[in-house]
């Protein structure tokens, strides 16, 4: 198998199996449209992603090469944040900071299933908590002035039963 | 690196995982929340809509061309249905939609579009029939709660911003939109020719929909009105007495101003006529799909009274022998 090699932005060198790195529908362009592909020598820039992110990101690519493509259609797909698999919720046992880099990581380098997984994980640290804790969790200051405040949860009203 | 420092897309992405009905909740969190809870709640209800009426195609392509067969389908309940979710959404588009271009609120409640997301999910999964009244219960006791609610509570607070609002140079065209986006529903097409009619008059009253662009407006043709006989004088109009024409022009502006309140006032209360219509129609809709359960339920009943008469006679008979059970208390 053919390999190639992407440069992170610290300019850290991965050798990587193109199969793998082909995962990222950045990547897949880059190589399709420029036609890198035959050569053996061409390095892939990704200046916004590090070192540690992208080993991370390639860990999962290699895991996870032979899953089927996601289909496009996900109009009809069911909201379900509880169907992460056990290799993956290891997998993503990191800090908040590294999440939050692993998806713009997912974003950019356009990895569908690990920018879903990615998103699930943080859907789940946001599903069923109250605004106050989830302002605790991920560090964020009420920034609402008492008007606005009160206009959102006036808004919120109409479905407490009376 | 902290989740808000996120794109607006992945944001929305992730907040896509919940239902809406959290959706709305997370609103509370803070102002970025705010903002892209709004947005996941607006093209949420864009998707509702899109997903209805796909449903509804679907549905309406697999029942026959005759009414009379239509009726007695297998799939009739299920048309049946859709048809009351329509008018259900008509009646949300009308309430918010106008807020909604206006950008002052988003789609509030997410749970309705939940509730009409679940329906839409179990029409997919069952060819069954269905009871129409059972399935859309939910969705009318929260629908109508929420644009009681709205129409009650909210609406009244915009109605002051949109004043405001239209102090602005560029806002008096957008209500011009957001009237005419009322009619983004897929109702009845008579409104549709109205509102064109309707259109020109509207114009007016934005261009001089306030008082005081109106005022700069005489003040500019008195000005004007001043310069012009010094250079009048070499045209052939040359009777013009100044201070007649500024006092004209005073009393056409005032008559404007009257006209332009007017039309003002009619179009409030068109639209309110419109809407009371349309709540009239989407009763209709709702009694007929009782109607029809209904008198399915008494076709049931009857039938099964027919073939069970003789048993049920028999226990009838039977129990009056019996000896009662309970003595009466005294």
């Amino acid at each position: 198998m053919p390999n190639i090699k992407l440069q992170s932005s610290d300019e850290e060198i991965f050798d990587t199996d193109i199969q793998i790195a082909k995962c990222s529908g950045t990547i897949r362009t880059m190589l399709e449209d420029c036609g890198m592909e035959e050569d053996e020598n061409a390095i892939v820039p990704l200046p916004n992603v590090n070192s540690t992110i992208l080993r991370k990101v390639l860990t999962w690519a290699n895991y996870h090469k032979d899953d089927p493509q996601p289909t496009e259609d996900d109009e009809s797909k069911e909201k379900r944040t509880d169907d992460i698999t056990s290799w993956d919720a290891d997998f993503l046992k990191v800090d908040q900071g590294t999440l939050f880099e692993l998806i713009l990581a997912a974003n950019y380098l356009d990895i569908k299933g690990l920018l879903e997984l990615t998103c699930k994980t943080v859907a789940n640290m946001i599903k069923g908590k109250t605004p106050e804790d989830i302002r605790k969790t991920f560090n964020i200051k009420k920034d609402f002035t008492p008007a606005e405040e009160e206009q959102v949860r006036k808004e919120n009203e109409w479905c407490e039963e009376k | 690196m902290n989740i808000l420092d996120l794109p607006d897309t992945v944001l929305m992405d992730i907040l896509e995982m919940l239902s809406y009905d959290e959706v709305a909740r997370k609103r509370e969190v803070c102002g970025r929340f705010n903002y892209i809870c709004q947005q996941v709640l607006n093209t949420g209800f864009n998707k509702v809509v899109q997903e209805h009426s796909k449903n509804f195609k679907r549905i309406k392509a697999m029942l026959p061309r005759r009414e009379s067969e239509r009726r007695n389908h297998i799939l009739a309940r299920h048309s049946d249905i859709l048809t009351s979710i329509e008018t259900r959404i008509s009646m949300l588009t009308m309430t918010y939609s106008k807020f909604i271009d206006l950008s002052i609120c988003c789609f509030i409640p997410g749970r309705v579009l939940d509730e009409i997301n679940s329906i839409l999910k179990l029409l997919v999964s069952t060819t069954k029939p269905l009871r129409p009244h059972e399935v859309l219960q939910e969705l009318r006791d929260i629908s109508s709660m929420a644009i009681e609610h709205f129409d009650e509570k909210i609406a009244v607070n915009f109605k002051s911003s949109i004043k405001l609002g239209e102090a602005g140079p560029s806002t008096g065209r957008v209500v011009v939109c957001g009237a005419l986006g009322d009619i983004s529903f897929s109702g009845v097409n008579l409104k549709r020719v109205r509102m064109h009619k309707v259109k020109d008059a509207t114009e007016l009253p934005c261009v001089h929909s306030n008082s005081s662009k109106v005022d700069a407006m005489v003040q500019q043709a008195i000005l004007l009105a001043n310069a012009m006989p010094p250079r009048g004088s070499t045209t052939p109009v040359t009777g013009i007495d100044p201070h007649r024409l500024v006092r004209q022009l005073q009393r056409t502006a005032a008559e404007q101003r009257k006209l332009a309140t007017k039309v003002r006032n009619l179009e409030w209360s068109r639209k309110a006529q419109e809407r009371r219509l349309q709540e009239a129609l989407g009763g209709i809709t709702e009694l007929c799909t009782q109607v029809s359960e209904l008198k399915r339920q008494l076709e049931d009943v009857v039938g099964k009274a027919t073939s069970s008469s003789s048993g049920v006679k028999r226990s009838t008979v039977s129990s009056d022998c019996m000896p009662p059970n309970k003595k009466p208390k005294n």
